[in-house]
């Protein structure tokens, strides 16, 4: 009886953990679309509204989901601190790391826009925004078209490895 | 003894802003603060200046006083812009920056131009920091000469000085009175609107007046008067229509609008007499097309607002005729104030 308990508990245990792993890349793609949607809304905010960056942060901070939202906001904070706004956005999106599912290519694209915020005219924000938003667009759609199988992968290996350790551990 | 008001300290980098915060203290009447790379840090006063020393001290010797670097230039401008050059385009464009509650920065340094048009500034390396400062009053001598209390009209008035002399607290004080009505000359309030191009007579922060101008006054903020002045009289029918600094060409077509509408227009020109600013092309054409009734010169003589004289404009035969023999036709109120 207790071999069976410890069986199906080690099969849930490996299950969860392949669905965790699994959830991740959906994750990933999600907030990649989120903070696309989030770019797409400061570019507004900054080409239209002319909002200075710690305002244009914090509007948009509010009208994105958790826990996108919270790199907006934690960036516009630090910048009405007085920090300036390169290091706030490297900053905000180091924190935002530990919420959010980015992997290192992500971020490496998010940091490449912080040394261009607020230095220049609208016109020349707007590129910088573009561009990111366009190298942004590239890794959702990857990030997408692997997550179904890949998250599909994870899900099935978790029951597998469980599968195979109780066959081997009985 | 002088607070510096916050909006004007939390654009200070933090080590200066103690050295500023201590002089502020011990001085009377602080009206600027003068940042210039590689020279002593100053602080004009009402009367006079000082420079300021590391430790706060107002002193009279410059090599006793902290000297400004490029770096503290640069810290201030990326406080006051927040960051966001694009922000403030417009604003680098024109050389100044309006801080909340009315205060100015001006700004100097290396312009960048764009076929023959300025783009901006690239080396911010001199900053004057302009207290605004609300003087209740300020305009009790001059309101019995603007208003006709027999006919309950407003004449059409330019208040004209050298840069310093308090044309804007002068408008600010009138505009607040005529809006509420003056009851020592029986007169109710005037429909007030006006066309604060760069927030300084009303202080607007988020579109909100923070300085008193007056229970029936409306004011549109940072807009260009020439697209201010069309809408003001198209949509808030004002009696009396407020304005700072005119002299560019374009205000003339918008002043003439005004003044053919049946409204009373009072603004303010930069110059030290009405003779300089007839002088000026650009200026007198604004002056011409504004119908202005009467002029108002200001000095610093006894402190910043002194009347030096009420001049009437009565028609262009006059103002030619003042043109000529201005000296001898210009009428002296109050003598020695």
């Amino acid at each position: 009886m207790t071999t069976l308990w410890g069986a199906i508990a080690v099969l849930i245990s490996t299950t969860a953990l392949g669905y965790l792993v699994g959830d991740t890349f959906h994750k990933r793609a999600r907030n990649l679309r989120t903070i696309q949607t989030g770019l797409q809304m400061l570019l507004t905010q900054i080409t239209y509204s002319r909002l200075p960056l710690p305002f244009a942060f914090e509007a948009v901070s509010t009208a994105v989901d958790s826990p996108v939202s919270e790199v907006f906001r934690n960036a516009g904070l630090m910048i009405r601190r007085g920090i300036a706004p390169r290091e706030a956005w490297k900053t905000a999106l180091c924190d935002g790391l530990r919420n959010c599912c980015f992997d290192s290519g992500d971020l490496e694209v998010l940091r490449s826009l912080g040394p261009a915020l607020g230095v220049s005219d609208s016109a020349d924000q707007e590129k910088h925004i573009l561009l990111v938003l366009e190298r942004l667009k590239v890794r959702e759609r990857g990030a997408s078209a692997s997550c179904r199988e890949l998250s599909r992968l994870w899900r099935f290996g978790g029951f597998a490895c469980g599968f195979v350790i109780v066959l081997v551990l009985i | 003894m002088a607070r510096l008001p916050g909006n004007i300290t939390k654009i200070l980098p933090d080590h200066l802003r103690p050295i500023l915060l201590s002089a502020a203290e011990r001085v009377r009447g602080l009206t600027e603060i003068r940042l210039r790379a590689g020279r002593p840090l100053m602080i004009v006063l009402l009367r006079g200046d000082r420079f300021v020393s590391p430790l706060g001290d107002p002193v009279s010797d410059p090599h006793k006083a902290y000297i400004v670097t490029p770096d503290d230039c640069r810290s201030t401008v990326e406080l006051l812009n927040m960051g966001s050059v694009y922000a403030f385009q417009e604003e680098f464009r024109k050389g100044y920056i309006t801080l909340p509650g009315g205060h100015r920065v001006g700004l100097a340094g290396e312009i960048t131009c764009e076929n023959g048009s300025i783009r901006g500034l690239k080396h911010v390396t001199g900053l004057n920091l302009r207290l605004a400062r609300e003087v209740k009053g300020a305009a009790d001598k001059l309101i019995p000469h603007i208003v006709d209390a027999d006919s309950h009209t407003v004449r059409s008035t330019l208040v004209i000085s050298s840069p310093g002399c308090g044309k804007t607290t002068m408008l600010r004080d009138i505009a607040r009175q005529l809006s509420d009505g003056v009851p020592d000359l029986g007169v109710s309030g005037f429909r007030v609107a006006i066309a604060d191009e760069r927030s300084e007579i009303a202080g607007s922060f988020e579109g909100v007046p923070q300085n008193e101008v007056g229970a029936r006054t409306d004011v549109l903020d940072r807009i260009p008067k020439t697209r201010a002045i069309p809408m003001m009289l198209r949509g808030l029918s004002p009696e009396v229509l407020v304005t700072d600094e005119i002299g560019d060409p374009e205000d003339a077509a918008a002043l003439f609008d005004a003044c053919n509408s049946g409204v009373s227009v009072i603004a303010s020109a930069h110059a030290s007499t009405v003779g300089e600013v007839f002088n000026r092309r650009t200026t007198c054409e604004a002056v011409r097309a504004g119908g202005f009734q009467i002029a108002v010169e200001l000095s610093r003589r006894c402190g910043p607002g002194t009347i030096e004289a009420i001049v009437p404009l009565d028609s262009y035969a006059e103002i030619r005729r003042k043109q000529r023999g201005f000296r001898d036709a210009r009428v002296i109120y109050p003598a020695g104030s």
